[in-house]
């Protein structure tokens, strides 16, 4: 896939058309195949189209672009295309946030409707990312302007990643059958979620993060210039970067709070973009959100039809279709 | 008048000392050249000098203002910084997406939507340069000299008063080296740009110049004119460098050469 500037409107024109068709088409497939007059005649079906799979759909909408965002957020900010949401351990923060709840007896119980296994992975996921934040603060040299380096944020996250894992390690050795499978079942990460509830929990904190995002999109161009380019044009370069890696976050901790951890696809999206988008993140970013989106809802309708009546974890889907296809289009360039 | 100036400027990296109480000024439309070896405090001297490295000791300041106090957006419309093109690992923007993404300091577009104002500031930048034909081509493969012109270009569609310049004519061959010499001539007379550039080339330095800075460990050896500087040429190179010189022209366009003997 080669970055022609003059065919980019071309592909912005094509995603929006995917989205769209995605959000409209894919709640009609699933366990039953649905066409529209029986959804309009007849209430049951009605019931479970509105009720269970157009959120449903929705739901991993929003989690794919968000993903995708963060990842572009992410490898843009670090310079490394390794980076995804989950490198600087919000994933294992939150994970082990959930599994805390899921030991602690709380995990059937909800605060203003919000599971307490989301306000676990949340509060994980926070916690991990201000540990990483004074981590590297706490490697800064006084000198530099611009410091901590992203290979200081890097390694910290890293460090705090392994942290939370052992931890999380802990509380599965230390818990029952039933409360080991149950945290399992949550690293998998799955979209499998009833009525709006779910998403209208991820929503604030995704549209937070994108909104932040939007902001210092800017900025994040200049970052990939290096950051001695972006200071002397005046990014200020330890603020933005603060609010970029804050925005991911938040947006990152929501998803993960409602989805489990879904791996690959904020790693995957962004390189496929950059491959047709070229490097501005103007651009990069409704691309990755409308790709994340569409990549995310249609590995989820997989995982709710191959093996119906029985369902398989989309984070399984994602890392199957999504490893072999990364390593497709890495060769073919 | 607008100068930039250093006072007493130190810096030291982890305790090495490398710019010891260097005194400096600048002023608009001047053109300086930094000359010194490798390792000799010339790049830590002007990355101070644009407010990427804090002065352990000392100050910078521009028009009196101290850099390290101006709202970084302030000193962004004020000097502009090329750093060494050693470092080519640059994302596959545009070159005219790169020279526009210089417009930071004066963009308040959504998400840096460029005003028309800008994108003619990018079209002049990009004129002046001679970098037209590269407007469309990735950053990522471009050649050395292309580079390090397309670096140049996003400098000066910053528009500021000041350019600096990290080593631009290092590892290019002798006909970039000229169009790059001739690219910072046209900056510096077609906008009146001061320009500021950190070379051990010497004849790009006495060729483009009209006053040397001549740095040794991190000190100042001569701080004058270039003609003050050519009086005994040969002599001072000899100094800076610690190896023999012959100049071939004893005029004023000296051509200097290193020699064995």
């Amino acid at each position: 896939m080669l970055f022609i500037p003059q065919k980019r409107f071309v592909w912005i024109l094509t995603l929006i058309a995917l989205s769209i068709t995605a959000i409209a088409i894919l709640p009609f497939i699933g366990m039953e195949l649905m066409s529209v007059g029986r959804i309009l005649t007849d209430s049951f079906h009605r019931d479970i189209f509105i009720a269970i799979r157009l959120p449903r759909v929705l739901t991993a909408f929003l989690a794919g672009g968000g993903l995708a965002v963060c990842g572009l957020v992410f490898q843009g900010l670090f310079r490394n295309p390794m980076a995804d949401p989950y490198t600087l351990g919000v994933a294992s923060g939150a994970s082990f946030g959930a599994a805390a709840v899921i030991l602690s007896g709380a995990a059937g119980t909800a605060l203003l409707g919000v599971p307490a296994t989301a306000i676990g992975a949340l509060c994980g996921a926070f916690l991990s990312f201000a540990l990483v934040l004074a981590f590297s603060g706490a490697a800064n040299r006084p000198t530099d302007r611009a410091a901590p380096s992203p290979h200081t944020i890097l390694l910290a996250g890293i460090a705090v990643s392994f942290f939370f894992s052992s931890l999380l390690m802990f509380l599965q050795y230390m818990s029952d059958t039933r409360e080991s499978f149950h945290i399992v079942r949550w690293l998998m990460g799955g979209v499998d979620v009833f009525g709006y509830r779910p998403l209208l929990t991820m929503l604030p904190f995704a549209a937070a993060g994108l909104i932040l995002t939007a902001a210092n999109v800017t900025a994040l161009d200049h970052f990939l210039t290096g950051e001695d380019i972006a200071q002397t044009r005046g990014v200020r370069v330890r603020l933005s970067r603060g609010l970029l890696l804050c925005a991911a976050s938040i947006t990152v901790g929501g998803i993960v709070s409602v989805c489990g951890p879904v791996c690959f696809v904020g790693m995957m999206i962004p390189h496929l973009c950059r491959g047709v988008f070229g490097a501005s993140h103007r651009i990069l970013l409704p691309a990755c959100l409308m790709a994340g989106g569409v990549f995310l809802s249609i590995c989820d309708t997989f995982a709710r039809t191959v093996i119906a009546p029985a369902e398989i974890p989309v984070g399984v889907i994602t890392a199957l279709l999504g490893g072999p296809f990364l390593v497709w289009v890495s060769r073919k360039k | 008048m607008p100068c930039v100036s250093a006072e007493k400027l130190c810096f030291s990296y982890g305790g090495k000392s490398v710019v010891e109480d260097i005194t400096f000024t600048v002023n608009t439309g001047e053109t300086w050249a930094v000359v010194g070896r490798n390792g000799a405090g010339k790049s830590t001297l002007i990355k101070c000098l644009c407010g990427l490295l804090s002065p352990v000791r000392g100050n910078v300041s521009i028009d009196g203002i101290d850099i390290t106090k101006m709202p970084p957006k302030e000193s962004a419309k004020r000097i502009a910084y090329v750093p060494q093109g050693t470092n080519r690992t640059m994302p596959p923007f545009t070159v005219r997406e790169y020279v526009g993404m210089a417009l930071f300091p004066y963009n308040t577009g959504f998400m840096g939507r460029l005003s028309d104002d800008n994108k003619k500031c990018v079209d002049d930048a990009l004129a002046l340069t001679d970098a037209c034909h590269l407007a469309d081509r990735s950053m990522n493969t471009l050649s050395g000299g292309e580079f390090q012109t397309a670096l140049i270009a996003g400098a000066v569609a910053q528009s500021t008063p000041f350019l600096l310049l990290d080593e631009p004519t290092t590892h290019l061959d002798p006909f970039h080296k000229e169009n790059i010499r001739q690219v910072i001539e046209r900056v510096h007379k077609e906008r009146g740009t001061a320009v500021v550039t950190v070379t051990h080339d010497v004849n790009f330095a006495l060729s483009t110049h009209k006053n040397i800075l001549a740095v040794i460990n991190g000190k100042v050896f001569f701080n004058g004119t270039k003609d003050e500087f050519c009086v005994n040429a040969v002599d001072n190179l000899e100094k800076i460098f610690s190896i023999k010189f012959r100049g071939i022209d004893g005029g004023k366009n000296v051509c200097f050469y290193e020699t064995a003997e």
